[in-house]
């Protein structure tokens, strides 16, 4: 028990290791980073939101080699079918015998990015979400348990909605994140223009973490100790969503209530600490509320963002 | 868990240390102004005294009422959140809340007893206190006294003499100087009588003892009567005159004497 409570002190050293590692192929985004990991540690899947060209394959491609997990990429279009993303039977010949063998899909992997989401028709994204929910898969008749640890980290683009199926509010739900990602700083694009227009590649990463390893902080997550009156605080900010109608037309369920919650003691972890602070929850409050709220006409009307109204009901 | 429940004992217990600290000086300055105030109309310590120690036992009272783990935290606001979720936790069997309640027992450590403490309050407190001592000494040496001067509470004096042990400067028969006195100032002691009864009793200065089991009771005397009479009456012709010759001043006195009748 001794020692598991000292290898928890090392906790913080280890998830500074994995950013560490990541920031070698990923300049900056720290705080995207940190989202990213939040979502992994809650065994949650997280919706990111950004311009092309920002890095958001590279960076979850990088965070599966560092953590050891197999990785699959969708992209998502108009005519991607469900067996696409699932798999389907194939007829196979054995022993003079033709039977028909289940043709895994690429959703049999540890991390899944579906490079824009609402690309693909709604039949689509349904069966990633059940598959997200679930965390298996049926095709006919039969059942597949997906590997675990299993995440799914969509992307959306937030311009050039021509031609796309826009997730439901029902649906969107189902993520626990909504992480922005935003132009990188100026220092930070030399940086990105100075290492990659060398002739040498970047390096390869270091695994540091393994399937069992993340199972276990995932495990750990759940278990960071939170006070009640900081569990209420999460609960009032997530109530108050659904008692400001000049602000906000739908607030958000109580998923949000256990996202919160769940995204706080993962920061937490991350941090290094063994107990939940009222900054994690309201840190957490903007990626676990912005896409559960839908604003009113007047907010929207005065040019209010989501993460405006989130600011505002935290005061 | 055991540790954790060791550990907020033994704050609470630190906590209750300082709460009676806290609650012994402001029972000590309560006692030293109300001597201060009481002392200038010359009441003795017993009353101070008396509603000090009420002070002190009320004052323990509702402080513990109020003792909570906040009072620590306002102090520690570095362990505030820590201390709160190990007490919110404390029953949890797992291994996050076992570090947690490792690190916070590392922690409280480091927090001396001494942080309880608000010097500041304490320090104006030993201030008071030695200001009013001072006064107190003060009024003493120059004996000060509010009975040398005209009485700003008439009656005072009876009200509180004999509740209190006397007034301050009383001890003895007022305009008698009791220095070296023995008992033969009280004369004989064949002269002590209760009614027609001799008594043999003995009168101390200081402790005003009479052992009464030996004493009888007194017979009713044979001139005084059982009861008074209620039949007095005057008659308005035998009113007093007075020796008054002037003939209107007779009048108005015989009319003076009808009119009260």
């Amino acid at each position: 028990m001794a020692d598991t409570v000292k290898n928890i002190e090392k906790l913080k050293a280890t998830f500074t290791n994995v950013t560490s590692e990541v920031a070698k192929k990923i300049i900056g985004q720290e705080d995207v980073m940190q989202q990213i990991l939040v979502a992994i540690l809650c065994d949650a899947n997280a919706l990111l939101e950004s311009y092309p060209g920002l890095g958001k394959t590279s960076m979850i491609k990088a965070i599966a080699e560092v953590m050891g997990l197999k990785f699959a990429r969708i992209q998502g279009t108009p005519d991607l079918m469900p067996s696409d993303i699932i798999g389907t039977y194939v007829i196979e010949e054995k022993d003079g015998k033709k039977i028909f063998k289940f043709q895994k899909g690429p959703i049999f992997a540890n991390i899944i990015l579906m490079d824009e989401i609402n690309r693909a028709t709604p039949k689509t994204q349904a069966a990633l979400l059940e598959s997200m929910q679930e965390k298996q898969v049926t095709v006919g008749n039969q059942t597949f348990p997906l590997d675990l640890p299993f995440f799914v980290l969509a992307t959306q683009n937030p311009i050039d909605q021509e031609g796309t199926y826009p997730l439901p509010e029902a649906q969107t739900d189902r993520f626990l994140l909504k992480i922005l990602i935003d132009y990188p700083k100026m220092d930070d694009e030399l940086e990105i223009v100075e290492r990659y227009t060398r002739a040498q590649a970047v390096a390869k990463l270091k695994t540091l973490l393994s399937g069992d390893s993340l199972k276990l902080l995932q495990k750990l997550t759940r278990q960071v100790p939170i006070a009640n009156d900081i569990k209420r605080r999460a609960v009032e900010i997530v109530a108050k969503t659904r008692s400001v109608p000049d602000l906000i037309e739908y607030g958000a369920s109580p998923r949000a209530s256990l996202g919160v919650i769940m995204a706080a003691k993962a920061r937490a972890l991350i941090d290094g600490r063994k107990y939940v602070s009222l900054k994690d929850i309201e840190e957490m409050a903007y990626p676990v509320l912005r896409h559960r709220i839908v604003l009113s006409f007047k907010a929207e009307r005065e040019g209010k963002t989501t993460d405006d109204v989130v600011g505002e009901l935290l005061k | 868990m055991a540790a954790i429940n060791s550990l907020l004992n033994e704050i609470r217990f630190e906590m209750l240390k300082v709460i009676i600290l806290n609650a012994f000086l402001d029972a000590t300055v309560v006692f030293l102004v109300l001597l201060l105030l009481l002392s200038i109309f010359g009441i003795g310590v017993m009353l101070p005294l008396l509603v000090a120690v009420l002070f002190l036992a009320g004052d323990v009272w509702w402080r513990a009422r109020q003792l909570s783990l906040k009072y620590i935290e306002d102090r520690n606001p570095e362990i505030r959140e820590m201390l709160r979720t190990a007490a919110d936790n404390k029953s949890e069997e797992n291994l996050m809340a076992h570090a947690l309640f490792a690190d916070l027992i590392e922690k409280m450590r480091e927090v001396s007893s001494g942080t309880f403490l608000d010097f500041k309050q304490i320090g104006f407190k030993v201030a008071a206190m030695f200001v009013l001592s001072l006064t107190l000494v003060s009024l003493a040496f120059f004996n000060v006294n509010i009975q040398k001067f005209e009485n700003p509470l008439p009656g005072m004096k009876e009200k509180f003499d004999g509740y209190f042990g006397g007034l301050v400067g009383d001890e003895g028969v007022e305009g008698i100087d009791l220095e070296g006195a023995d008992d033969d100032i009280y004369g004989d002691p064949s002269i002590a009588r209760l009614g027609d009864e001799d008594l043999d009793i003995k009168l101390e200065q200081s402790l005003n003892r009479i052992d009464f089991t030996t004493v009888d009771e007194a017979d009713p005397s044979s001139d005084v009567p059982d009861s008074y009479p209620v039949d007095v009456s005057a008659q308005a012709s035998e009113a007093y005159t007075g020796g008054l010759t002037n003939i209107k001043d007779r009048e108005t006195a015989a009319d003076y004497s009808q009119k009260i009748k």
